[in-house]
């Protein structure tokens, strides 16, 4: 294997595969994406997440290890209210507890990533869970929006 | 309104106790006072951080405020913002691809190679200017959940100086 990822990076796509895998057992035509912008160019539902902010924290006094909590966003771009509210509940249902940590590495060309487990992420708190108003909105991913965010911690 | 029953158990005085209480109560109160203030501070630093194109007038930063309420504090007066920044709810949330219009970049020769999505322009309705045919949404800045996030991680670190545990 070639270049190993780093930790933030390693939260982000563990929480994006864990939540796509989980997304795809239960639901039909969902689409997991990892940019905004990527969610205007598919059709809806779209559910896209990503790792937004990170708080870096010394482990304790005196220590040299941090001990980071991670932002995580998920906009959820629902077909119709009743599907947004299903679909938000559906995900924190699934975010209640942990999820596995995996170290990505991927080879020299880019073609394969490979996860390798290495311990859980854990979900510390949820910040936001509400409908995004879009009182003029147009595109029809700006319809039925929902926002999660919350915090998640490496253990 | 809470009601407590104070039995002193070490023999000092009962109203000696009580004093010890209204004081820390009146130090969290004014510590909240203070956090309040400097959480207006992180929401607009946040802004500044988040904003991409740039020069920003800083209009909506200027008018994220921290003000007493009944209940206590609160940041960002949403009536102050429906005047003086109406678009602070969409630059927090994003998602609406901007109206076609006319209008003109920082340079003189209209906007420049390489620089999309970094440059701001200005609104004229002159037809004289360069037509501005927007094709994505914006980006929210989720100014206000990052803040939220930011209240999370110091909230619980922020009375530790306090000692509330000892009353």
């Amino acid at each position: 294997m070639g270049n190993y990822f780093r930790r933030t990076r390693n939260i982000e796509l563990s929480t994006i595969e864990y939540l796509q895998r989980m997304i795809g057992n239960s639901w039909s035509g969902v689409t997991v994406v990892k940019s905004f912008l990527q969610a205007y160019a598919e059709e809806v539902p779209v559910v896209c997440i990503r790792l937004d902010e990170t708080f870096n924290g010394k482990l304790e006094i005196g220590s040299t290890t941090y001990s980071n909590t991670y932002a995580i966003v998920i906009d959820i771009f629902a077909k119709s209210d009743a599907q947004r509210l299903d679909l938000s509940d559906f995900i924190m249902d699934q975010i209640k507890g942990t999820w596995t940590y995996c170290n990505y590495a991927h080879n020299s060309g880019r073609t394969d990533i490979v996860g390798t487990p290495d311990g859980k992420v854990n979900m510390a708190t949820v910040t936001y869970n509400r409908k995004v108003e879009i009182f003029d909105a147009v595109a029809s991913q700006d319809k039925f929006r929902h926002l999660i965010t919350f915090l998640v911690r490496k253990f | 309104m809470i009601t407590m029953t104070i039995t002193p158990l070490d023999g000092k005085n009962k109203d000696c106790h009580i004093k010890n209480i209204k004081d820390e109560v009146d130090q969290v109160k004014s510590k909240l006072v203070s956090f309040g203030f400097e959480v207006a501070s992180v929401m607009r630093n946040n802004i500044a951080a988040l904003t991409k194109r740039k020069p920003s007038s800083g209009n909506l930063a200027k008018n994220i405020t921290a003000e007493r309420t009944i209940t206590g504090m609160g940041v960002g007066n949403v009536s102050r913002l429906n005047s003086n920044a109406p678009y602070w709810k969409v630059v927090n949330d994003g998602g609406v691809i901007p109206p076609k219009t006319w209008g003109y970049f920082p340079g003189p020769s209209g906007p420049v190679t390489g620089h999309s999505g970094t440059e701001r322009w200005t609104v004229t309705g002159d037809t004289k200017d360069w037509y501005i045919d927007p094709q994505k949404p914006m980006t929210p800045m989720y100014y206000i959940e990052h803040t939220v996030n930011w209240i999370h991680i110091n909230f619980p670190t922020y009375f530790t100086n306090k000692k509330i545990t000892q009353i």
